[in-house]
């Protein structure tokens, strides 16, 4: 990190928050740890269900906007564990929180990060599951959908992983804690993704574009209200 | 429990108001119980195993009541409240777990003969099942973590995203039923009862099964209260003897 | 299979009746011993404390 002399008026919001996803997103570049890893699950996680589930092509096209998500939630849970979990094992969090901003901006941060590496695994299953599902995902407004449900289930996810890294066996909880919570933003983001690869017409999917946004005010709203409760010391 | 030995010096007796209330409780359930079985009139579609509705929606609105403290008691502990109001969320998620817990079980014996199946996907039992879900997880939070101020504010920020989360699963899977699923899967538990076309008596037992099962959870929260109210006392004292005082 | 509605007849599900009070008093009945039974072992620590107390004093 830059040696910086203190700065005589707190640093703006965005300006911490930019700082704080440009961290991440630079060790990201460098170690590739986390990506490689969200990637590989999310093809496991691919591979497996195909197999369990043994669909016919029916089945497949039916069950494809499930696969997307599904391998989505398990990509990015994984992410989202080393993200707080890399800040509080090497003792960053505390540097962090000493530093005059906000403390929102660590939330936001964090967030944004998260985000980018969501949709980076996205990106990437977009194509593959099109030419694995034989069903095209590549709609305008899938890519919407795409970004509202990875935006909701990284919001809430950042907060509880926040969480989930003081505790005792924070691997296996975050997963548990976090899953019922995301079902919300599960629900219209499948039934969204399933309307469009089907063809359906926009108008017909509006409610659960809207059940998303609101899900997504409501849950960044308090996760950023309830942030700091969460790493005040 | 109101025993007439010698309390040992450090345990507070139970203050009569506890007392006089779980008597209250247990003759409002036996009188539920009652009515349920014996003043309700049978139900014509199902026989006799409809009532086992009564408990079930009432448990089911404890529940709910439960977790709404939970919130309140979490917000109050958030801006300051003090340690009372964690004791009282934790309390309150404990209780309307078991309360939920004998929802979500007793709800299928109901459904197979009311919709022909123990379970449905539709909203109301779905977010039963992701509160049950959610306050189990509560609490698993609660037992990983070691700091008893870092467990109390991890609480009550969890109770509170997971509330909302209730009812926006709630909301999310009632629209699955508006626009995919044209023909309702099976009716709700709310319409079953205008469905079945609830005679007075039949209201009437409904009715008292939820004020009796509101007076159950008071009971067993202001219980579990004191109960953790002991068992920081038992702690604290362990304490003090460890560190040779 | 949905339960088919006999004019006359009302099935006599009595015992599943049953079956559904068992659970819901057996689930109530569970959660409150779990409580009196935390309770009963409170109160012993609370003596063992005492009693270690007294024991320190003399």
């Amino acid at each position: 990190m830059d040696s910086q002399p203190r700065p005589r008026r707190p640093v703006s919001l965005i300006r911490a928050a930019a700082a704080i996803a440009w961290k991440d997103l630079r060790a990201e570049l460098r170690s590739k740890e986390t990506l490689s890893g969200m990637f590989v699950f999310a093809l496991l996680a691919i591979l497996i269900f195909s197999f369990a589930l043994e669909f016919d092509r029916t089945g497949r096209a039916a069950s494809a906007a499930g696969m997307l998500w599904v391998t989505l939630v398990f990509a990015g849970t994984l992410g989202l564990g080393r993200s707080l979990g890399r800040e509080k094992d090497q003792g960053c969090l505390d540097g962090l929180l000493l530093a005059p901003v906000d403390r929102s901006a660590l939330y936001f941060g964090k967030l944004a990060g998260n985000f980018v590496f969501m949709l980076v695994v996205g990106a990437v299953l977009l194509p593959l599951l099109t030419i694995l599902f034989d069903t095209s995902f590549f709609k305008p407004l899938i890519a919407v959908v795409l970004l509202l449900g990875i935006l909701g289930y990284a919001g809430v996810g950042t907060l509880i992983s926040s969480m989930s890294v003081y505790t005792r066996g924070r691997e296996v909880l975050l997963p548990i804690l976090l899953l019922p919570i995301a079902l919300s933003i599960l629900i219209p983001a499948v039934r969204a993704t399933r309307g469009l690869l089907e063809g359906l017409p926009p108008a017909e999917l509006m409610i659960w574009f809207n059940l998303l946004i609101a899900a997504n005010v409501i849950y960044i709203t308090l996760a950023y209200m309830l942030f700091d409760f969460v790493v005040e010391e | 429990m109101a025993s007439r030995e010698i309390q040992p010096a450090g345990a507070a007796s139970r203050p009569v108001g506890l007392t006089v209330l779980t008597v209250f409780t247990a003759v409002m359930l036996l009188a539920a119980t009652y009515m349920a079985f014996i003043y309700a009139p049978t139900e014509a579609a199902m026989g006799a195993v409809q009532r086992i509705f009564y408990f079930h929606v009432g448990a089911a609105w404890a529940g709910a009541l439960a977790f709404l403290v939970t919130v309140v008691a979490g917000i109050a502990y958030l801006t300051g409240g003090g340690r009372k109001w964690d004791v009282v969320g934790h309390a309150s998620v404990e209780v309307g777990l078991a309360l939920i817990t004998i929802t979500l079980l007793s709800g299928p014996v109901w459904a197979q003969f009311a919709w022909g199946k123990p379970w449905t996907w539709d909203p109301k039992l779905t977010s039963s099942a992701v509160m049950w879900l959610s306050y189990a997880a509560y609490l698993m939070l609660r037992a990983g973590i070691e700091d008893p101020a870092r467990r109390g504010r991890f609480g009550a920020v969890y109770g509170i995203i997971a509330f909302a989360s209730v009812i926006m699963t709630y909301l999310g899977v009632r629209f699955i039923s508006a626009t995919i699923h044209p023909t309702v899967i099976g009716p709700s538990a709310s319409t079953a009862s205008t469905d079945m076309g609830m005679t007075p008596r039949m209201l009437h037992a409904m009715i008292f099964s939820f004020v009796t099962f509101t007076f159950v959870y008071a009971t067993l929260l202001w219980h579990r209260i004191r109960l953790e109210n002991l068992a920081e006392r038992v702690n604290a004292l362990k304490a003090r003897l460890l560190s040779g005082s | 299979m949905p339960v088919l509605l006999i004019e006359s007849a009302t099935p006599d599900t009595a015992l599943f009746l049953l079956l559904g009070y068992a659970i819901i008093g057996g689930v109530g009945l569970i959660y409150v011993i779990s409580l009196l039974i935390r309770q009963h072992n409170l109160k012993r620590d609370l003596e063992i404390i005492e009693r270690l107390q007294d024991d320190e004093r003399e």
